[in-house]
This record gives C-alpha cells, structure tokens and sequence, in this order.
C-alpha cells in the first residue's frame, strides 16, 4: 500500500483521541550535528481544521488492525473500516518531513493492539527512540501507553517521550465492562499512578545530582517531562457529568495527571448499533471543559459544581454562572477589598482579569468604567459585584436573574 | 508633547543591545540589520514629519543631524549625546528640547517595548516616546497599574505583534528548494552560498525557503525560535516586510525582497491528505477555525484550499454515518457479537488473571472478512 494511503487510514483512524497539545516539554534546542527540534511553553497550532480543532501533531496510529472490540471505537475488531499498517521507518520519515516544513511540533503516536500489549508497546517505542537515537529529534513526542504493557517498556517509553497518555475512555467499569470489555478502570489508574511515581523519583534523584555535583547544570535525566493525560468519552455511556467530574478530580489529585481531555462520541464510519446514532453532544462538551477549568484554576471542587441531586451541567450557561446563580449568599463580592479566591469565584471574570484587578486597586478605586477596560462582560459580572460607583442591591435577589443575564441563549432554544 | 527620534533611536539601539545580550551567543554576534534599521529611521522620519506640521514637534535640529549621520556611517554610534545619569524631573508633557534617554528602563517597559517597536503603525513612536518621557521624569509606577492608559495602550499593541509572532511561528512553511533552480529569486548572500557549495563534490543540503505574509514586521522577534529549532538546516524567510536568514550558520536580516517565482512543494500532497483525514466532519465549527486561522493566512496555506470543500460535504459526511447503523441491519452488530463471545471464551479458558485477553492474536490472521 502507497504511504499516501496509509498516511490517510491511519490519521483516520487516530482523529478521535483529542489530545493535541505540545505544551509542557522542556527540550530547548535542536541537538549538534544533524540534530532537529524544540519544545517548549504553551507549544503551537500551526494549522486549523474546519472543525475548528487545533493541529498542532502528526497525530496517527501505527495501525488500526486491532484484537479490542470496544463499541465507541471506530477501530474496533469487527468495524469494517479498511486497515493499515505502518513501518517503524515510514512513521520516522513521515515525522521528520512534517517537521522540516514547519507543519507540526512534533509526533502524537498510537495504535491498535496488535499480537499482544507488549509487542505493541515495542513497535511504539521503537519509533520514539529512532526519531530521538537515530535523527536527534528534540521535537515533542507523545506516545500512547497500553496499560497491559509490562512496566519496563513504560519506563522506556517514558525516557523517549514527552507525554504518555492512557485513555480511561468511561469513568465507570460498568461502562467499561459493557462497551470495552478487555478494559479496566482499576489497572489503568494503577497504569497511571506507576508513571507518575517513576516521574517523582526521577525528579527526586535529579534533584540529589544537582546538589552532589553543586551545579543545576548536572546531567538530568529525562522522563516525561509534560507528564501525563487522558481522555474520557461523553455520551457514549450513560455516566452523568457528576460521574465524569469525580473520576477527573481523581485523576488529578491522585495520579497527577496534566490534563484531562473529553471527547463528546461522535458518529463514526460502521458505528456499533449498541450505541445511539447521533450528533456529537458539543456543548455538554464544552461545559465540561468548563468546569475541568474551574476545577484546576479557580479553586472549585467537583462536588460544587455537579451534586448527587443535579448530576448534570447546565447547558444553556456556564458553569460558574450557575454555581453564582445557586449560592448568592456568597455575593456581592467587593471587587475593592476581597480576596483573590473570592474575585475567582465572580461569573466573568477570569484568572488573567482578576490578576489586573488586584494590581489595579492597589493603585485606585475599581469602578464600572474600569471593567469596560478590561472588556469584561458587564451585564454578567455586575449582578454579582460591589465597586465604589456599582451595589448590585436587590438584583442579587431577583428570581429572573439567570435570564436576565442569558436572556438570548434561553429564547434560542425555544425556537 | 512631541515625538523625537533621537529618543526612538536610542531606543531602538537599547533594545538591539538588549536582543545582544539576551539573545543566541553565536548568532547574536553576527546579528546584521543595517536596512531594516534604515527603514524604521525612514518611519521615524515620516512619523516625525507629519507631527511637524501638525506644529508640536520641537526637536534640535542639530541633534538630528548627528543621528543621520551615525545611520550613515558605519562606526559612529547611534546617538552620540551624553545618557542622562540622573534623570530630570520633569512634569508630563513639557516640552524637550534636549532629549535625554533614561539611564534605566523598567524591565516591563522593556518587555513591552520589544514588541510594540515591531508594530506596523506609526502610533508606536508616540506611545514609546510619551512612555520613556515619564520614566525619565521619575515617573515608575504606572507600569505597574494595568488600568493606566499609556500602559492599556503598550499593552494593546504588545498583545497584537505577540499574536502575529505567534501566527508566523505557526503558519510559516519551509519547502526545500535547489539552490540553483531558484537563483534569480535569492538574495545575494543566499546566491554566493551556492557557489561555494557547488566548488564542493558533497551533496549540497537544500536551502529551506518560506514565504510568509505577516501582518507585522516581526521576523527578529522569532528568529532565535527559528535558530534553536532549525538549527542544522539552512533557510531563507521572505515576507513582504524583511527577510531572515540562516545560513552556515549566519543569522541575517535584512530588507523584503519579491516573493519569489520557485515557490511549491510537492510534498504538500501529503499535508493535505492529513489534514482532510484528521478532521471531523461531526463537529463542523467554520466560526472557531476562523477566529484562529483567520482568512488572511489562507493564501500561503496549502491545506486551506480544500477547506471550501471539507465544508461542503461534512452534512452529508456526517448524514451517511449516522443513517449506517440502520441501514447495514445485524451485519457490524452480529460480527460485534461473534468477537466478543470468541473473546469471552477466550479469556474464560485462560487460567491466567482473567482480566487480561488471554490470546490476542486476533488481529490480522482471524480478523472477519470485510463486507
């Protein structure tokens, strides 16, 4: 099969894992000699698909042929989607053509299970380190880990790689166990939580080095340096948002994972019929994107913004909004006096304004003129702030204010 | 208040030091902008002229005359009046009519300054210039309030010249191009560089060239990017402000040149064929994808030609897929059961954990026959 064609399989095949960030790795400079590649920072999109989504990889798969048979999976066992199989050589090549012309930061590389986990743990790493061994490529890598791997080629996977990422596909193993039956929640956060260990103690040993040869200059080992990620299916099971959220808390306080990514199941080419045939849940998306933010930058916890008795996100606004609109007696906030966790807490303000605003008071009282400078969103920030020229007074209070403050959304979705 | 451009001068001079000290050690070196230099001189000159007539320029017009002549010349220094060591206090907009840079700059003003000299409007000088003014009168603390307006507005245009620095890093595209096939349209340093490769017997590497549009002059901004990561290649960036180049291992800047006739690249058609591939029709989003590829990229983009006809056909794409479930009755949803009890089966057998697929050997020998 021409490279061209397998090139177009096997991009296919890998476009619905979302992850294609490159940000977070730390290798500075192209190597001597023949040597290609840097990352750093926030990394770059250096191109955009009509579905809006960033590219920003070479994202694809060393084949699609693959023994799982999970049911949201375009790739499973028993999809007929035409297969393909790349060379260890062809991906290398593919990557550093990419790469030259400036198309892409780096390799996002994953595959079906072929033969067994461990062989196909092998083929994957074997790409990473020809890339890093054979064409010193200091570009970003991020490989797919297959948690039934032994740990010893994660442990080799992790000195080649930027990132490692373990899908978790669905929060739940009732889910799993329904739609992906070879998958575990248990060993895949046990998966998790090995990786991040071995990053831990590299560190720690880097740290010893450091200080022994009294320089920071001492040669440091190199272990995933982006650390981890993962992604959670939504709407292909019945998990609530509730559901989702607690497993991403987890999955951030105790397997230290970077980042969490959700992929609302869209239709794929030879769906299963165990699972609904719809449009892709776009915004439920969106707001759990939304609250993964809160929860990593603003100082939520899950449990505020999702509870037992309303397990689900509110699609018409978003989720701060709704947490403000369900506990007004933590408002007004004085945008003069309060503290940053309580402004973080204010609907429309971001992390980036907040930071202004406290620089800013200590310079001058706030006033309304001074949020139209920042471009804020006056008529959903005021509601919920006192400043020395604004008290909300009996707005607060007033039983319409959720559609006072989203008024347009509301009468859309009637029609 | 009036705009000099001894100020803008000694200021683009600071900061042409500060990318010194800050920048590559090797490539700094050798870091060359006389034209590009020339060019912002010639801006300052136009800037300043239409203030004149507007009547509020009030600048020395003997210090003018030195500092054309240190552009001319090319040992003279950019500014030959003595630095100011102990800044005058001097209230806001007061008239200077000896100008004295101050003997220090904010390292935020730096920061700013660094992107805002690389802006395309003309406003810049008498932004700059109102911004140095109040330092060298003692006046600090309003670079530390983010509602101050001059600093709004630093911060604005910042913002701006940051964005399409970013937009170059990610939208440039290098294609190899023979050196030889492509001489008419290079720059006389890129030129020579051939014929010294061709004296050699070796194989000459390409010579990575990149067209690029950008919507401000923001080449020197990126070029230590450009040099950490592209180190070992050798390339030519042209866009319709200067051009960058890295040649044996020589960072150039220089003046903007035509763009050039030998452009295209074969290869694309395998860009293209990622592109079509990775995206999603499903999750058709025109409104997102343009607000960070906006259109203007589109022309020095091989991938958005067939963004029109991705569009086109995502309804459809994404109708087909959804309507497969019912119209291929049983067939995926028997083969779906046949694998899983054949693994079911399987693992039940196996004598191992249980949680593990016992045998996974399924894939390309036992795979069911495609419909």
């Amino acid at each position: 099969m021409e490279i061209i064609a397998k090139l177009a399989i096997l991009s296919d095949a890998a476009k619905y894992d979302v992850s294609c960030s490159s940000s977070g790795a730390d290798r500075k400079q192209a190597a001597k000699g023949k040597g290609i590649g840097s990352t750093g920072g926030t990394g770059i999109c250096h191109s955009y698909t009509p579905d809006g989504r960033c590219i920003s990889l070479l994202k694809i798969l060393l084949t699609n042929f693959c023994v799982y048979e999970c049911s949201y999976c375009i790739n499973r066992s028993s999809s007929s989607v035409e297969r393909a199989r790349f060379s260890v050589e062809e991906v290398v090549r593919l990557t550093m053509d990419f790469y030259r012309r400036n198309y892409v930061e780096g390799l996002f590389l994953s595959s079906g299970i072929i033969q067994s986990a461990d062989y196909t743990m092998e083929q994957l790493i074997a790409v990473a380190r020809s890339l890093r061994e054979d064409h010193g490529f200091n570009g970003y890598i991020h490989l797919k880990t297959i948690p039934e791997a032994s740990a010893d080629l994660i442990r080799e996977a992790g000195t080649y790689a930027d990132r490692l990422s373990i899908n978790i596909e669905l929060p739940s193993q009732a889910g799993l166990d329904r739609f992906a039956p070879e998958k575990n929640l248990i060993r895949t956060q046990a998966a998790m939580s090995d990786v991040s260990r071995i990053r831990s103690e590299i560190k720690a040993e880097n740290k010893d080095r450091s200080r022994l040869a009294g320089t920071r200059r001492a040669r440091q080992k190199v272990f995933v340096p982006a650390g981890q990620s993962t992604q959670m299916i939504v709407g292909a099971d019945g998990s609530s948002d509730g559901d989702i959220l607690s497993t991403t808390a987890s999955l951030y306080s105790v397997q230290k994972l970077k980042r969490v990514f959700y992929s609302a199941y869209s239709p794929i080419p030879s769906a299963s019929s165990d699972l609904p045939p719809v449009q892709p849940p776009l915004q439920r998306e969106n707001r759990l994107y939304q609250a993964d933010w809160l929860i990593r930058f603003y100082g939520f916890g899950a449990g505020e913004l999702v509870t037992p008795a309303k397990p689900m996100l509110d699609l018409d606004i978003d989720p701060k909004l709704a947490w403000a609109l369900a506990n007004r007696d933590s408002f007004p906030v004085n945008l003069n006096t309060a503290p940053k966790r309580a402004l973080l807490r204010v609907p429309g303000i971001g992390v980036r304004s907040v930071q202004r605003l406290l620089s800013a008071r200590r310079f001058r009282k706030i006033r309304l003129q001074d949020l139209r400078s920042l471009r804020l969103q006056l008529d959903k920030v005021s509601p919920f702030i006192v400043c020395a020229d604004h008290h909300p007074s009996k707005q607060l209070d007033a039983q319409d204010l959720r559609w006072q403050i989203a008024p347009a959304k509301q009468q859309l979705a009637l029609f | 208040m009036s705009t000099s451009p001894v100020y803008a001068n000694a200021y683009l001079d600071h900061w042409k030091q500060q990318i010194r000290s800050h920048g590559l050690a090797k490539a700094a070196s050798e870091l060359e902008w006389p034209e590009t230099h020339a060019q912002l001189w010639q801006d300052i000159q136009q800037a300043e002229a239409s203030l004149e007539k507007t009547g509020l320029s009030t600048v020395d017009q003997s210090l003018r005359r030195t500092d054309t002549s240190g552009f001319s010349g090319q040992q003279a220094r950019l500014f030959t009046y003595p630095l100011d060591q102990s800044p005058a206090k001097r209230s806001v907009g007061e008239p200077v009519s000896t100008p004295s840079f101050p003997s220090s700059i904010p390292t935020r003003l730096h920061n700013l300054a660094a992107h805002v000299i690389c802006h395309s409007s003309n406003d810049k000088w008498t932004i700059l210039l109102r911004a140095l003014t109040r330092v060298a009168a003692g006046e600090r603390q309003w670079l530390q309030d983010p509602l101050d307006d001059d600093r709004r507005k630093l911060e604005t245009m910042a913002r701006n010249v940051h964005r399409s620095a970013h937009k170059m890093k990610a939208f440039m595209r290098f294609q190899p191009i023979d050196r030889a096939s492509c001489l008419d349209d290079l720059p006389a340093h890129v030129a020579a560089s051939v014929r010294t490769g061709a004296m050699d017997d070796e194989e000459q590497e390409p010579l990575w060239l990149a067209w690029f549009e950008s919507t401000h002059p923001v080449a020197p901004l990126i070029s230590r990017f450009l040099v950490e990561r592209f180190k070992n290649m050798d390339w030519l960036i042209l866009t319709q402000y200067e051009q960058l180049s890295w040649i044996d291992g020589q960072l150039r800047h220089g003046p903007p040149l035509r763009k050039p006739g030998c452009l295209g690249d074969d290869f694309d058609v395998y860009w293209k064929t990622y592109y079509a591939s990775t995206f999603n029709p499903a999750r058709l989003n025109m409104r997102m994808m343009q607000s960070e590829m906006p259109v203007r990229y589109w022309k020095n983009l091989p991938e958005a030609q067939l963004i029109s006809q991705l569009q086109q056909t995502a309804g459809g794409r994404t109708g087909r897929m959804l309507a497969q479930t019912t119209e291929l009755p049983g067939t995926l949803a028997a083969r779906s059961r046949m694998v899983r009890e054949t693994q079911l089966a399987l693992r039940g057998a196996s004598t191992s954990t249980g949680s593990r697929p016992a045998s996974t050997d399924l894939g390309e020998t036992d795979r069911p026959e495609r419909t």
